[in-house]
């Protein structure tokens, strides 16, 4: 699938900003399946410079600072990506997972020691008891892996529900896994501590999901905002990507932007405002697919 | 004192057994390098030593770098205290150290480089990965290909102890921001005047040679050479290392700056002044890693200098040490260190390291529950400022809980040898005593070495606890004598003679944090002052002999008092008559209560506080002065008297006096001064403004001794009396206070040397119009001055709508729009606080 993408995030503020500081991931990266023909990033007020680099999992960040500027902030990205659909999934071409596990642990390659470091705890992806007994009802002896992460996915979205108004940026995944609600971001989490907890290795992936449907298919929840998801490591096979929050494997109506050991690793705007007051913000994200655009965009 | 090799040198000191004996050997014979301090020291007599150490410890108390806190100021001793008796190394010995020490800063540089580099070492599987990625001080934004080849650790600190068999071992590693370094320097310098003779005939190496090298190396990571601008990055005022660091940015010629004085504008660190914005080429950096750059520590607190991280990578700044370097200070390195020496020099450690086990390996893990009563459990992972009391906790539970912790975590604890670290005297109580002793040695990076300062700080336990532990219950230290092989030369910080300065003035570079503390600092110790004088006249109607209701000007005290919660309101709003013996009884508690806002106490704390941040830049003599102030202004016992009090006031007044009277002296007529008598006169007149308003509309102002009143808190008794004599009238009072220029307490002159500051004050605005503090300051003057004092009632009471209420109602409204304008302009920077998305 070929998309246009926009993002568009503002900031109204009160007063006067002395000065903000913000690193933006908003590049659509480069994946197995994915590449991105065109990113344009704009903000108003213009800043003086915007420095990209690409940090430690290898995602593209913008930094820029604004000096003094009146109450409004927006930082808008254009983006076009074309997404090749993922391949099937056949649970004959899948290890077990104790198998998997076990690599993990072995293997001390430059990639290794990547993916080693996605099974281990992170800032707000703590690990427990709880959430391992919870993932063993998936993960039966020698089951293989993909057949398992379905399962779960599949059990992660029957058994809690999308609930906007439950959680916080601040909630914890012990208690989403209390209340059994949250967003898609509380279910990324919670999938990737559920793997970790076991000793697999899973990434908090950020990006997008088309916003219309393709004819006759449902709309998909978190369209109209940042989409979060996760991608389990599950050894030959490489990386698998499950979208608990539609129960599905991530195809060609997601678009992967950033990924990391959690939301801190890939939040998409960071900022630090001195002055200015309290905020308010706005975020509109509209992924079309490149053959709905009207004529004259195209 | 006759001295042989097998006197005893130190009588009533035993060496406890077990523990290596700094002084004697086995066969109690001294060892050879303590000869000559003892035959030197020996000359003194003990009456003139224990004066000088006396005079010493009274100096140190004064210049202490080790109070941090003043509202715990009072807390017992220092912990820093220091030992009259200093530690002797020789040169020999202390050459193999140095040389150890070296090896240490360098593997520990290569650590660093390695682990936020190429990671080399997890993949050879010298260093397991879960130790790196599961470390809580290891941080995303630290790791760059580019630092492979960069320097990360400048500054590096090792505590050392000796073994029974003599061998030194390495008990702790420093390398995020190590302290320490000041409190060498300051036992250094008062040890030189306990025993100037001595430290020379010993052939003593120096300290200022390392710290001169560390003025070249932070020259050097500059690129710019004796032109660098470096700055001090100190922890806010009231941390625990903030008077070091102050101590240490004065003696080395630095700015000291905290987060809010920093800035960073187009990816370059920059220093607010009054003056401008002026670039930092080098930043030395006290606090920790995480606490750095809130853009890019997503997780930490919101401290810190936004940016910080970016103007680093762009190749902007040097952070001296670099961020995330605390992380080999982790005990769980320990475990690792012997392999990790192999694998990236090629060698064995120089100086083992205290025997460690990480629980996270299996068999270290067996072999450590057999151990569990011999070994220390202690946290795998340091976070620098937190976590003794949790080792601590550890070392108090028993065996049976703590393998039940162990296994719930493994990973997170270590395993460590007890070391039975070497003891000699402390002098304490007039008698020698028994003492362990720890070092704590420092180096530095010097092109592409290290060099090791030739002295340490010796720390001095009375138990053999980890170091962290016993450093709780507070811990004295020594002065650390490295007898040079060679006569030793002196050597200076202050620049070569033969280099001509250039001749400068002024101060433009003031950081507008510190003119904000110093306009603050003016501000409230008036406010201390005024306070203190109306508390005084309160105290001194109610000791007298008269009638409480015979004193008519007492109700416009205690009213003016109320109004400025220095008492409670319930004291003025009931007539006289029943609460006035309460008054006595309350007055004293009511002075001293520190956690109400507007007392006398919370506004003496407040003047130490302020002080105590821009103690770098005012004298010594006048830090003194507010340091005697903090000492003395204390609730004495629990039934404290009137009189009590009365004469605590006295001696506060009397201080305060002798501080701005310093101050006044002593001070350059730099921004600094500027906004701090700024601060002064805005106090005054607003103190000022408000006690004569409310005294109007208590109607008072017609009595004889609420005139009188007003005078003495005025200080404008003798001037009256001088004029009138005895006749004291409205008119008279008011033309003293408000109007007369030639007197320096007067409403008047206050505003008059407003204005001559904000006319100092830089300004980079063109047109003098848009100057708000300016028409703000000459306006308020005008106001008083054309004031026509003829106009007021003579006997009567003023009325609301007199000339005279009309004037204090606009002041009243206008001097807070004055200090508005101030702080807006100059200290607006330090004000808003930050917010994270």
């Amino acid at each position: 699938m070929h998309y246009l993408i926009t993002h568009v995030t503002s900031y109204e503020y009160p007063e006067t900003v002395a000065v903000c500081h913000n690193r933006v991931r908003l590049t659509p990266r480069k994946t197995n399946r994915q590449v991105c023909h065109r990113f344009q990033l704009e903000v108003d007020p213009v800043p003086n410079s915007v420095t990209r680099q690409s940090d430690y999992f290898g995602n593209l960040t913008d930094y820029f600072s604004i000096h003094g500027f009146d109450q409004k902030l927006k930082v808008a990205s254009l983006s076009e990506v074309e997404v090749q659909p993922s391949l099937e999934l056949w649970p004959e071409d899948s290890e077990p997972w104790e198998s998997v596990r076990a690599n993990i642990k072995s293997d001390l390659s430059s990639q290794g020691l990547r993916i080693f470091q996605l099974s281990l705890a992170s800032s707000r992806v703590q690990l427990s008891e709880e959430l391992r007994e919870y993932t063993l009802q998936s993960f039966t002896n020698s089951r293989p892996i993909t057949d398992a992460v379905q399962d779960l996915n599949r059990r992660i979205h029957e058994d809690f529900v999308f609930d906007q108004e439950a959680t916080t940026v601040h909630t914890t995944i012990d208690e989403v896994f209390q209340l059994r609600r949250g967003v898609c971001q509380d279910f990324a989490h919670l999938a990737i501590g559920c793997l970790r907890s076991i000793g697999l290795a899973a990434r908090y992936v950020s990006g997008y999901v088309r916003t219309t449907p393709p004819p006759g298919a449902p709309r998909l929840v978190g369209a109209d905002a940042s989409h979060a998801w996760l991608s389990v490591f599950c050894g030959k096979l490489g990386w698998v990507d499950l979208d608990p929050t539609n129960n599905l494997l991530s195809s060609d109506s997601h678009i992967c932007v950033a990924w990391g050991r959690d939301y801190d690793d890939v939040c998409p705007i960071q900022g630090v405002f001195v002055g200015g007051g309290r905020h308010e913000l706005h975020v509109s994200v509209d992924v079309i697919p490149w053959d709905e655009l009207p004529l004259q965009n195209s | 004192m006759q001295t042989t090799t097998n006197s005893r040198p130190f009588p009533g000191y035993v060496n406890a057994a077990g523990s290596y004996d700094e002084i004697t050997d086995g066969d109690g014979i001294t060892r050879p390098h303590w000869l000559k301090y003892i035959q030197s020291s020996a000359n003194l007599n003990s009456d003139e030593f224990s004066r000088r150490w006396t005079q010493a410890q009274r100096l140190l108390r004064e210049n202490s770098l080790a109070y941090p806190d003043p509202v715990s100021w009072k807390a017992e001793g220092s912990p820093w205290e220091l030992d009259a008796l200093p530690l002797v190394i020789d040169a020999a010995e202390w050459q193999q150290v140095s040389a150890a020490l070296k090896q240490r800063a360098t593997l520990l540089d290569l650590l660093l480089r390695d682990i936020y580099g190429e990671q080399r070492l997890m993949r050879e599987g010298v260093l397991p990965a879960e130790i790196i990625f599961g470390h809580p001080s290891f941080r995303l934004p630290y790791c760059n290909p580019q630092n492979s080849n960069d320097r990360q650790l400048h500054f590096y600190a090792a505590d050392l102890a000796r073994s029974p068999d003599g061998g030194w071992w390495i008990i702790n590693d420093r390398s995020e921001a190590p302290s320490g370094m000041g409190f060498a320097l300051q036992n250094r310098i008062a040890s030189s005047q306990i025993l100037p003779e001595v430290i020379h005939t010993c052939q003593v190496e120096r300290l200022a040679p390392f710290f001169l090298s560390m003025q070249k190396q932070l020259a050097r990571l500059s690129g710019r050479g004796s032109a660098a601008r470096i700055v001090v990055w100190s922890q806010a005022a009231g941390s625990d290392n903030y008077f070091e660091d102050a101590f240490l940015s004065r003696y080395l010629g630095y700015t000291l700056a905290e987060a809010g004085d920093l800035v960073v504008r187009d990816e370059r660190l920059h220093l607010k002044t009054l003056g401008g914005l002026s670039p930092i080429d080098v930043i030395l950096r006290r606090p920790n890693s995480e606490d750095c750059d809130p853009l890019e520590m997503v997780t930490s607190s919101s401290l810190g200098i936004p940016g910080l991280v970016q103007s680093s990578v762009s190749g902007n700044v040097s952070i001296v040490n670099s961020l995330g370097s605390g992380l080999v200070e982790s005990p769980i390195f320990m475990a690792f260190m012997p392999q990790i020496c192999v694998a990236l020099l090629g060698e064995p450690l120089a100086m083992p390291g205290v025997a460690t086990w990480w629980c996270g390996d299996e068999s270290s893990r067996k072999m450590v529950f057999d151990r569990l009563d011999d070994l220390i459990i202690k946290p795998a992972y340091r976070h620098r400022g937190f976590g003794r009391e949790h080792t601590r906790d550890l070392s108090q539970m028993n065996s049976r809980d703590l393998a039940d912790l162990i296994r719930r975590n493994p990973g997170r604890y270590v395993a460590q040898e007890r070391v039975v670290r070497s003891s000699m005297p402390v002098w304490s109580n007039n008698r020698f005593e028994q003492s362990f002793i720890a070092l704590r040695s420092f180096a530095l990076a010097e092109n592409d070495d290290y060099t090791v300062m030739q002295g340490a700080l010796t720390r001095v336990s009375r138990s053999l606890d980890p170091l962290e532990l016993s450093l709780l219950e507070g811990e004295r230290s020594k002065d650390t004598w490295v007898l040079a092989d060679r006569p030793v030369r002196p050597v200076t910080l202050l620049k070569g003679a033969e280099d001509e300065l250039d001749i400068r003035r002024g101060g433009v570079n003031l950081p507008s944090r510190a003119a904000e503390h110093f306009f603050w600092l003016g501000r409230h110790a008036v406010r201390a002052e005024i306070s203190g004088k109306l508390l005084r006249a309160v105290a001194l109607r109610l000791t007298s002999e008269k009638d409480p209701e015979q004193i008519p000007e007492l109700s416009m005290l205690m009213r003016v008092l109320a109004e400025r919660g220095q008492i409670e309101p319930g004291f003025v709003l009931n007539e006289i008559r029943d609460p006035l013996p309460n008054m006595e009884r309350a007055l004293p508690n009511a002075v001293f209560a520190d956690q109400q806002p507007g007392t006398l106490k919370s506004i003496v704390n407040e003047v130490v506080f302020l002080a105590s941040t821009v103690r770098d830049l005012m004298s010594l003599d006048s830090w003194r002065i507010i340091r005697q102030m903090n000492v003395d202004f204390w609730p004495m016992g629990k039934d404290k008297s009137l009189l009590d009090v009365l004469h605590q006031l006295e001696s506060l007044l009397i201080q305060l006096a002798a501080f701005s009277g310093h101050v006044t002296e002593s001070m350059t007529r730099t921004h600094a001064w500027h906004f701090l008598d700024l601060g002064r006169r805005l106090e005054y007149s607003i103190q000022m403004v408000s006690i004569i308003r409310t005294a109007v509309e208590q109607a008072k102002l017609s009595s004889h001794d609420a005139l009188e009143a007003l005078l003495e808190i005025f200080d404008g008794i003798m001037t009256y009396r001088s004029r009138y004599l005895t006749r004291v009238q409205l008119r008279a009072v008011l033309d003293l206070l408000i109007q007369d220029e030639s007197n320096p307490r007067s409403l008047a002159f206050q505003l008059e040397q407003c204005l001559l500051h904000v006319e100092q004050l830089p300004n980079t605005d063109r047109d003098e119009e848009v100057r708000a503090e300016y028409s703000l300051a000459s306006g308020l003057l005008e106001q008083v001055l054309k004031l026509d004092i003829t106009d007021i009632a003579q006997d009567d009471q003023p009325h609301a709508d007199d000339s005279l209420m009309q004037m204090l109602t606009i002041l009243e409204a206008t001097l807070p729009e004055l200090s508005n304008a101030i702080s807006l302009k100059y200290f607006y920077h330090t004000d808003p606080t930050q917010h994270r998305l």
